[in-house]
């Protein structure tokens, strides 16, 4: 099959090739944006929190009266969940990986950043048993010990003298080295480094899943009374029911406390990424009703130039051209349109990502997004315009010698 | 003529109606995502306060000096932080120099309802002065805000929302009455009618798209009281220990507004903050960027905070971008279209229709197509929208179709058909009548 009598036959219809072409190109520029979209924000979602999340939840207690009553509040009150059938563990905390809310803290390693790496972190009020409620993979070094857990006082500043911090926190911090019994000092209390580090998890990521220092967290070994949450994790497939249980149990013990922001992991995790969910929701939408209205104009199109030329169609089988030849005609017409509209597309796509890119803090597309994106127009050409071709295949060489 | 136009129109549809169904259906669609981008936009975008958003400005105060950094950029440019210090807010509201100046923070407190069978629960209060109410136009239903000698006097009053009122006391004219909050008994001096704008444009630091608060209390109650702040406290050096320390540390957690009449009353307001910047310079404080103290225009806070997320704009984007290929489909497809009917339209040209009046007729009939695309386009919009409500909480209350979009909508649905049927009519309206009638 020779290329230029389809060339010739395209430049009698430049303005309707040109449409179609347009078409393919803009159709390839904005799927591959949507695509690189729905690829990058599902990896967003898909990020591990480092706990066993499908058996965690978190609750809020407001306890009154003095900082002694208060505390000794809030321990019957752990003490009472504990023992509510169906938890495994619970302990006191200030806030939840994925949760949104919580404290961070700058890290230094010595007065004035000097003496190395800076960084910042979300801060988790602990107990000895966190660990093992979270469900945390301790790497190196240790646990606390029930000794260390102490309560902060609410008009000091945080100085915890351990920490167990998260592998992504002690690489920044210390490279290869090893974390453990290395000084950080944290809460932004300049030229105060007074906290040893003496374990490391593999992984626990912070309350904000759209903060750039995701998988940097520090444990700390701290109980407060100011706006405090109990963390409880259930038995496997219990979470519904044991949520109801901790709540009859902390009403049992006083009706009139308020037991606010009860929220399992599930459900913080879905409302973290809600509006990264919408976004490829809406973008897979997009990509497939555009998907289906450039075939249709490829399809229309193809169908009308077959009609148009029924009676060459005749003639050229008539002078011995097979089905087959007839068939690869149209689809390498086909092919021809789309490679002009890749080309266009390729470049409107680089465009329309820069632009992006520099506008709404978009990433830069990642090049072979491009020839995906390429692939999948010829395809789609080629899907569509396999039926017309196959009907302009079926003319029946006899139509030459007939006259409308 | 028209009404013979729409005729032919409709007979030429329904001569091809799986092509043309599909036709209206891309357009349709095409619209559809456009539109609902759009609508979503435009009410994220919105003013929330129209008739008044040139008088009200955030107050911008640059305290911030992270290593000689600045506090953030939005385009990049250093910006003023979103909250301000104690003891910037209270000297600013002290000093008065503006037709209303507010400060104001969100606080929880524990609603401890006497009525027998509701629990207690946590709710946010706002702590302000009563120039709040006048400033932002908040509608009472019954009383009113405390006085300027209650807001001196720390006095235990609050100002309930419409739907607390309801919750607490079935709705009756609780003014007088009194309510326990966190073991203290308040007196209810005032109920709002239903006010609920968005963006919440008076704090967009707890949430752009989230309600007001629920009650509202006295500022100087409730700083001295030292109620939980429920919100952010962001600090560039460690305020150090005790209240007193923290109160006068450059830890930011106080929202701050002032009311400026005309540009005479804005110049002398800028011209006030500069002294005041010298002033705390000399005191030894940062204030290293002085142009960013300054009083920001709501409709310039509202982009700097980014009230619309990049994500809509990029869904709108590609909405558009959408309706353009919508567009060359239905030109390609009313190309293909009208030029089948060369035969016919040759017949017309012999026997005497003029050019313009075939172009008219097939500009009639793309027109007509955009007609049933636009009808096609509203349903589907209206199916978009609840699509984003249930999709993002953020978006959803931005997420209905009013009157002037739904003309926008029907308006974009016909220029965008009109548009792709010129080129097709003007190729149908010069189809040589000779070579059509001997071909055929």
């Amino acid at each position: 099959m020779r290329k230029s009598p389809i060339l010739a036959a395209l430049l009698q219809h430049k303005v309707a090739a040109g449409l179609i072409a347009a078409q393919i190109a803009l159709t390839l520029a904005i799927i591959a944006n949507a695509l690189y979209i729905v690829i990058d924000r599902t990896q967003l979602m898909a990020r591990p929190s480092g706990v066993v999340e499908q058996e965690l939840f978190v609750l809020g207690l407001t306890p009154e009266g003095s900082a002694e009553q208060r505390r000794a509040e809030l321990l019957a009150d752990l003490d009472a969940v504990r023992r509510v059938p169906g938890v495994v563990g619970a302990y006191l905390t200030n806030s939840m990986p994925l949760s949104g809310g919580g404290w961070s803290s700058s890290v230094v390693l010595g007065p004035d950043g000097a003496g190395g790496a800076e960084s910042n972190t979300a801060l988790y009020m602990v107990d000895e048993t966190a660990l093992g409620t979270l469900g945390l993979n301790l790497v190196a070094g240790r646990n606390f010990e029930p000794g260390e857990v102490q309560w902060h006082e609410a008009e000091k500043p945080l100085r915890p003298d351990v920490v167990i911090i998260t592998q992504a926190l002690a690489e920044r911090m210390f490279g290869d080295e090893p974390a453990v019994g290395r000084m950080i000092g944290i809460s932004g209390v300049r030229g105060e480094v007074g906290s040893r580090v003496i374990g490391v998890v593999e992984r626990l990521v912070t309350p904000w899943t759209d903060w750039g220092r995701f998988g940097k967290s520090t444990l700390i070994p701290v109980r407060s009374d100011g706006s405090p949450r109990i963390a409880v994790r259930t038995r496997p497939d219990a979470l519904q029911q044991t949520v109801k249980a901790v709540e009859e149990a902390l009403w049992a013990r006083n009706p009139q406390r308020v037991v606010d922001g009860l929220r399992t992991m599930p459900e913080m995790r879905a409302e973290q990424h809600r509006g990264d969910r919408a976004l490829v929701f809406i973008m897979i939408a997009i990509t497939i009703c555009l998907l289906a209205v450039t075939a249709l104009g490829i399809v229309g199109q193809a169908s009308f130039w077959v009609t148009q030329r029924t009676r060459q169609i005749g003639v050229r089988r008539a002078l011995g051209a097979t089905r087959g030849q007839i068939l690869r005609y149209f689809q390498a017409e086909n092919a021809i349109i789309a490679g002009f509209g890749i080309v266009v597309g390729v470049t409107l796509a680089y465009v329309v990502n820069y632009w992006m890119a520099e506008n709404f803090g978009a990433d830069r597309l990642p090049w072979f997004y491009l020839p995906i994106g390429a692939a999948i127009v010829l395809l789609l050409g080629q899907v569509a315009v396999y039926a017309p071709a196959r009907r302009a295949a079926a003319v029946p060489p006899a139509i030459a010698t007939r006259s409308a | 003529m028209f009404a013979y136009y729409v005729r032919i129109a409709l007979l030429g549809l329904k001569r091809q109606p799986v092509l043309s169904a599909l036709m209206v259906l891309a357009i349709g669609v095409g619209v559809a995502t456009a539109m609902t981008a759009l609508t979503v936009l435009q009410r994220l975008g919105a003013d929330p306060i129209p008739h008044k958003s040139e008088r009200l400005f955030a107050l911008g105060v640059d305290n911030w000096n992270t290593n000689g950094n600045s506090w953030g950029e939005v385009d990049g440019k250093a910006v003023a932080p979103d909250l301000l210090t104690h003891k910037d807010a209270m000297a600013l509201l002290a000093a008065d120099r503006a037709r209303r100046t507010v400060i104001a923070y969100s606080v929880s407190v524990a609603v401890q309802p006497e009525k027998e069978g509701l629990r207690p629960y946590v709710a946010a209060a706002r702590a302000t002065v009563p120039d709040f109410f006048p400033m932002f136009d908040v509608p009472f239903l019954h009383g009113g805000p405390w006085s300027e000698a209650d807001e001196a006097g720390r006095a235990r009053m609050v100002v309930l929302s419409k739907a607390t009122n309801e919750r607490l006391f079935g709705g009756e004219n609780s003014v007088g009455r009194r309510i326990r909050l966190s073991d203290q008994y308040y007196t209810v001096v005032g109920v709002l009618d239903a006010w609920a704008p968005r963006p919440k444009y008076y704090d967009l630091s707890t949430g752009a798209m989230n309600d007001p608060e629920p009650l509202f209390i006295p500022l100087s109650l409730a700083i001295a009281e030292d109620l939980a702040v429920n919100g952010n406290i962001s600090c560039w050096e460690s305020p150090g220990e005790g209240r007193a320390s923290f109160l006068a540390s450059e830890c930011i957690w106080l929202n701050g507004w002032v009311e400026l009449p005309d540009d005479a009353a804005v110049a002398a307001f800028r011209d006030f903050l500069a002294g005041y910047v010298a002033e705390q310079r000399q005191a030894g404080r940062a204030f290293d960027r002085a142009h960013l103290t300054a009083p920001v225009p709501l409709r310039e806070w509202l982009h700097l905070r980014r009230v619309v997320p990049d994500d809509m704009r990029l869904f709108t984007v590609l909405g558009f971008a959408f309706l353009l290929v919508c567009l060359l489909n239905a030109g390609t497809l009313l190309l293909a279209k009208f030029l089948r009917r060369s035969g016919e339209i040759g017949l017309r040209r012999a026997v005497g229709a003029s050019k313009r009046a075939l172009f008219a007729q097939y500009l009639t009939e793309s027109s007509v197509v955009g007609f049933f695309g636009a009808f096609v386009g509203l349903l589907l919009t209206v199916g978009g929208l609840a699509g984003v409500r249930s999709l993002s909480p953020h978006w959803s209350e931005a997420a209905s179709l009013d009157l002037p979009m739904l003309a926008t909508c029907v308006v974009i649905a016909i220029t965008t058909s009109v548009l792709a049927g010129v080129y097709p009519a003007w190729r149908a309206s010069n189809v040589a009548p000779a070579v059509q009638l001997k071909t055929n």
